[in-house]
């Protein structure tokens, strides 16, 4: 024994650094430091332009610079399992803030720098993780349990989660496909959200006619189904649904229940209640979604052909669900009404078929009144090829994502009942590319006397050219209409949309490219059939020139100009009060750029917004406004 | 087939594990289908009034002139009008009030049922098929009513407290009276007469009837009469009181025989807790009710309790004054057998509250009883209860009073009225908090609550019914008010 001990000490020294080594081949990291600077001339504070537009919260704001720290820890647990977790700062604290460790004191004057809550501290909170797993089962591909963005599904059914959520859907995802991949699924089961899948934004928490929310057993479950041909193009089969359940009152085992003692209002025994120590669920809102989806690529790829066909149903529980639409003033996610209905997107594609440079697109859609994707994608997808109103996208829900954003982020708005057809062409030569768009809009949403107090939100602004770069979610300086906002009480609306751009690439030692924009909205409503002093015309036109130039290696510089007008006939009002005839200026000059360097990565815009809205029946308002945006981003 | 069963048993965790999908599948297998059954339908009391009371409104009440829960209705021009309450409701001996102005005339409704089940349509009781004198309310309704609740009086009950058939029977004695010729009854029914003649003519909006002293003292209001120029008794003079009317009243009442018979087992006890802001504990302290208890917004105030292991239990020898065996379980379950937010209190107007919405809950319960004075040698029933605050079903965390001991109540009628009503606040630690009592040893606290009938040198008691302070300066000086809750009875010669 004496002569083993050392050997084995010798042994364990020498292996000890092999064992070391064998941990961090199968250990990585990563970081991300990013900083948002933001400046506008006016008092409020914070990182972030358009924060949460139901509860106040302590990190919007216009005018505030801060840092948030991002750490990936990513593992290869075996050449079959891997795992990631990822670590992120909050992000809501000011540079200035020295000291806020995230205490609330609520309680008169504190200047103990510890009163702002935990959003300030700037604490490491774990956002993401999930494991990838190969099971040995035939046909998997791979397991995941864990957080995913959601994107394998599309925007109809269960949307890619928008930026800031990319890791907050978790569940199980099983993708498997067969040997030669011609046939591919994805089957999940997703933790619903417990805040924006169902009414009123949220799966029962909040809901006044929900007493004690049950969250924790509301999922979503989603399959896909892809068949891949060399031939004949890609068919996928998606579907989606969503349960949302809470506590059966009913059940006098349940906590809340109103019939504890299995005892009616008079006293008299309820016949068949029984304490049995199982608590019954009842569904409060339920949503199905399905899409059958063809892609496919003809005459040597010169003709893309894309389909879709799409159908929802959404059933809510008026016993366990609170009618928003009569309650909050007609915002609401959902129609108050079990309803169902069908969707469909047709496009085709001809990609150069002259040879001339000259490509052209083509579209018919049709998404029927009652179609709401609840689970879909929310903001940064776009199913419709035309720019619509707002220009970001447009997306076939109510449920949209128009908040935790900056100034120079897109706005998207919601195309339920909307039908039509468009045209883009595009040419591209040597010096100049053009494009254009022509867009008719009718809607399926006309109609008269909808009930708007009780069954269809309106969202209370239904009116009006939406302002999405003057946005306010109160609308308390008359932004024009709610994106989400797609049921009128009276409508008889068409519209049409058309656009035209061209770049020119100047052949220049210096890498010039010249920018010129112009779009054009007609849009116009009938509204009530039963007078003509109603009728709305709104023509609205937008103007805009830029020119950028890479100034240097890895330093762009971007500047330009854009100019608006809208005349609106009877823009808003109530046939009782009358409507206004309203007119808007907007002139908008920018300049920014971007700076890459060795990884450093910095963007800035700096722009002017001037702002003139001349009203008939209320007064004039005027904006001269000027912000800035800087992001600096290095990663490693 | 290694393969297979090892596929199956993966794909099987995966499709269940954490993925919700148990609920979906076995949910439905244990699932009953309970169905939330619906309140009672309303119940409506439909009737006419004389013709100068056409367009006025009426309302209930109880007999001491506190509301009985209905809305007050309009009447239609042809002189009809329809009274709603809850179906839930049950009284007795309520009055219905028709005015206009300050002309006012009455009725006495010997009895207001609940619906038998809470599937019964909504019912409409025409008032003129259960007595004919309230087929309209007018002077002869106004006159026997009056003389039913003086005679209840005089027989030391309440209205309420005689039964269905009493009242009716009352009632029809009333009639005579009033209708014999120069009678004391007659006369009496000329000066109801005379009453709404006069206010009739008034255009004085306020009424001429006491309403809180109908049944024992005067029945018109002095200040009223000083300004009415009415001469009841028909001497020439104006009469500045009510007293002539008053005797004449006494003695048509003491004709009346009235069958009151209580059932002498059983009593009705009332729980009242108070609960809100401005509270004061049995120290006169400022009291936070909520100490233990969340105030959360879905939470209503609960009763539970049980019978007291100090209760005397009857033996092989013993049947008086003690509770048998038997009935141990049921008037365990009757108090809740320490379940915690399973039986609900009342703060709606119903199940005997007496007022909607004034933060005193109340729980209304038949218990046994024995008159402990005559039987068990001074020792009555004995029960522990406490309040919680919370929601069906919930547990005891964050819900009860107080975490531990328990409240102590001997059932013991201190007031004589045959209903046992206990008033607390809740959270109060200072009143019959059995243990760790915190109430002062200024007060007489010890720590310790003993029971009255078995007093403790140097330490207070606070175990039975009691008065209560409803002045503010912390001295009782009332019995805690019965609401609409009344005593039981039953059919005189009935065991």
């Amino acid at each position: 024994m004496k002569t083993l001990g050392p050997a084995a000490l010798m042994l364990a020294i020498v292996l000890a650094p092999l064992d070391a080594a064998a941990d961090k081949r199968n250990f990585d990291l990563a970081g991300k430091l990013y900083t948002k600077w933001l400046y506008q001339n006016d008092d409020s504070q914070g990182l972030m332009t358009y924060g949460n537009p139901f509860w106040p919260d302590n990190i919007s704001g216009n005018n505030g610079v801060g840092t948030e720290f991002e750490l990936l820890v990513m593992g290869k647990v075996s050449p079959k399992v891997k795992a990631q977790a990822r670590l992120k700062s909050r992000f809501g604290g000011l540079w200035q803030d020295w000291w806020e460790n995230g205490d609330l004191k609520t309680t008169g004057v504190d200047t103990s720098g510890e009163s702002l809550g935990m959003n300030r501290a700037e604490y490491l909170k774990l956002r993401g993780y999930w494991i990838d797993a190969a099971l040995p089962i035939p046909t998997v591909r791979n397991v995941r349990v864990g957080s995913s963005d959601l994107g394998m599904f599309d925007p109809w059914t269960i949307g890619k989660m928008r930026y800031i959520d990319r890791d907050n859907a978790k569940g199980t995802f099983v993708t498997g496909a067969s040997a030669e991949r011609t046939l591919e699924y994805t089957l999940a089961a997703i933790a619903l959200p417990k805040l924006f899948v169902g009414p009123g934004w949220s799966t029962g928490v909040g809901d006044p006619e929900v007493r004690n929310p049950l969250y924790s057993r509301d999922w979503a479950y989603a399959a896909k189904l892809r068949w891949n041909s060399d031939a004949l193009g890609t068919l996928t089969a998606i579907a989606a649904v969503t349960r949302d359940h809470e506590i059966d009152l009913a059940d006098p085992d349940a906590e809340g229940s109103l019939q504890g003692q299995c005892l009616d209002q008079l006293g008299a025994p309820i016949e068949g209640c029984v304490h049995d120590h199982a608590v019954e669920v009842v569904p409060r809102y339920s949503s199905a979604v399905a899409t059958l989806k063809y892609k496919g690529f003809f005459s040597d790829d010169i003709v893309a052909v894309d389909l879709t066909a799409a159908a929802s149903t959404s059933d809510v529980n008026e016993a366990v669900a609170a009618n928003g639409v009569a309650g909050n003033e007609g915002v609401s996610p959902i129609v108050y009404d079990d309803v169902s209905d069908v969707a469909g997107v047709a496009r085709l594609e001809l990609l150069d078929p002259f040879e001339t440079g000259l490509s052209v697109q083509l579209e018919g859609f049709s998404i029927g009144e009652h179609f709401n994707a609840i689970f879909g994608a929310r903001r940064e997808s776009d199913v419709l090829l035309t720019e619509g109103f707002v220009g970001g996208g447009q997306l076939p829900t109510m449920n949209l994502a128009n908040e935790f954003m900056d100034f120079d982020e897109a706005f998207y708005e919601s195309c339920i009942g909307w039908y039509g057809g468009t045209l883009k062409p595009r040419w591209e030569g040597d010096a100049w590319q053009w494009s254009g768009e022509l867009t008719w809009i009718g809607y399926h949403t006309d109609g008269q006397e909808r009930d708007v107090e009780n069954v269809y939100p309106d969202f209370l602004h239904t009116d009006g050219f939406t302002d999405t770069e003057l946005y306010d979610y109160a609308n308390t300086f008359d932004r024009g209409r709610d994106p989400r906002s797609v049921f009128r009480r009276n409508q008889e609306r068409n519209t049409w949309i058309g656009m035209l751009a061209a770049t020119w690439t100047p052949d220049l030692d210096t890498p010039w490219e010249f920018d010129l924009r112009a779009r054009y909205i007609q849009d116009v409503d009938k509204r009530s059939d039963t007078t003509e002093l109603d009728d709305y015309a709104g023509d609205a036109l937008f103007a805009a020139l830029s020119a950028e130039v890479e100034a240097a290696e890895g330093l762009k510089v971007k500047g330009g100009v854009e100019l608006q007008r809208w005349e609106e006939e009877n823009r808003r009002g109530t046939l009782e009060l009358g409507y206004g005839d309203d007119t808007t200026d907007k002139l908008k000059a920018f300049l920014g750029g971007s700076y890459l360097y060795e990884g450093w990565s910095l963007i800035y815009r700096l722009e002017y917004l001037y702002k003139d809205q001349r009203r008939e029946r209320e007064p004039d308002q005027l904006w001269h406004v000027v912000r800035s945006k800087a992001a600096l981003e290095v990663k490693w | 087939m290694v393969v297979m069963h090892k596929t199956l048993l993966i794909g099987l965790a995966l499709s269940l594990g954490g993925c919700g999908l148990e609920g979906e599948l076995f949910g439905p297998l244990t699932d009953r289908g309970h169905v939330l059954y619906p309140g009672a339908n309303d119940t409506v009391l439909t009737g006419r009034v004389a013709s100068s009371l056409l367009e006025g409104t009426v309302r209930a009440a109880r007999t001491d002139g506190q509301s009985l829960g209905a809305a007050e209705s309009p009447v239609d021009t042809a002189g009809v009008y329809s009274l709603r309450f809850s179906g839930a409701l049950s009284a007795r001996g309520a009055l219905v009030i028709a005015s206009r102005g300050g002309h006012e005339a009455f009725g006495l409704v010997p009895a207001i049922p609940a619906q038998p089940t809470v599937f019964h349509e909504e019912r409409w009781i025409a008032l003129g098929e259960t007595h004919p004198v309230l087929a309209e309310l007018g002077v002869e309704s106004t006159a026997s009513a009056l003389v039913v609740l003086r005679a209840a009086h005089l027989n030391q009950v309440s209205a309420g407290a005689l039964s269905e058939e009493a009242l009716l029977d009352a009632l029809d004695q009333a009639i005579v009276q009033l209708a014999t010729p120069e009678s004391p009854g007659s006369t009496f029914a000329s000066m109801v007469a005379t009453v709404l003649a006069a206010t009739e003519a008034s255009t004085r909006p306020d009424s001429p009837w006491a309403h809180d002293t109908l049944a024992s003292g005067p029945s018109l209001r002095s200040d009223w009469l000083a300004d009415a120029l009415v001469d009841l008794d028909g001497d020439g003079w104006q009469d500045l009181d009510s007293k002539s009317m008053d005797e004449m009243l006494d003695a048509v009442a003491a004709e009346l025989e009235l069958s009151v018979c209580y059932v002498p087992d059983r009593v009705k006890v009332v729980f009242q807790v108070e609960l809100g802001d401005g509270l004061k504990d049995g120290n006169c302290a400022d009291l936070n009710p909520y100490k233990w208890a969340d105030n959360a917004a879905t939470s209503r105030v609960f009763f539970t309790g049980g019978v007291h292991e100090d209760t005397t239990i009857c033996g092989d020898d013993s049947s008086e004054g003690c509770l048998p065996t038997s009935a141990i379980e049921a008037t365990d379950q009757l108090l809740g057998a320490w379940e915690p937010n399973l039986i609900p209190m009342w703060d709606d107007g119903t199940h005997g509250d007496a007022q909607g919405g004034d933060g005193i809950w109340t729980l209304e319960v038949e218990l046994p009883y024995w008159d402990a004075a005559l039987e068990g040698g001074g020792v009555g029933l004995r029960i522990g209860y406490k309040y919680t605050l919370g929601m069906p079903g919930q547990g005891w965390t964050s819900s009860e009073e107080w975490p531990g001991n328990k409240r102590i109540l001997e059932l013991v009628d201190r007031n004589e009225d045959r209903i046992i009503v206990r008033r607390d606040v809740f959270g109060d630690e200072a009143s019959n908090k059995d243990k760790a009592n915190a109430l002062k040893p200024s007060a007489g606290g010890c720590g310790t609550n003993a029971w009255a009938s078995e007093p403790v040198d140097g330490c207070s008691s606070d175990t039975e019914e009691r008065m209560v302070d409803t002045d503010g300066d912390c001295v009782p000086d009332s019995w805690p008010d019965p609401g609409p809750v009344v005593p039981l009875v039953q059919a005189c010669g009935a065991e």
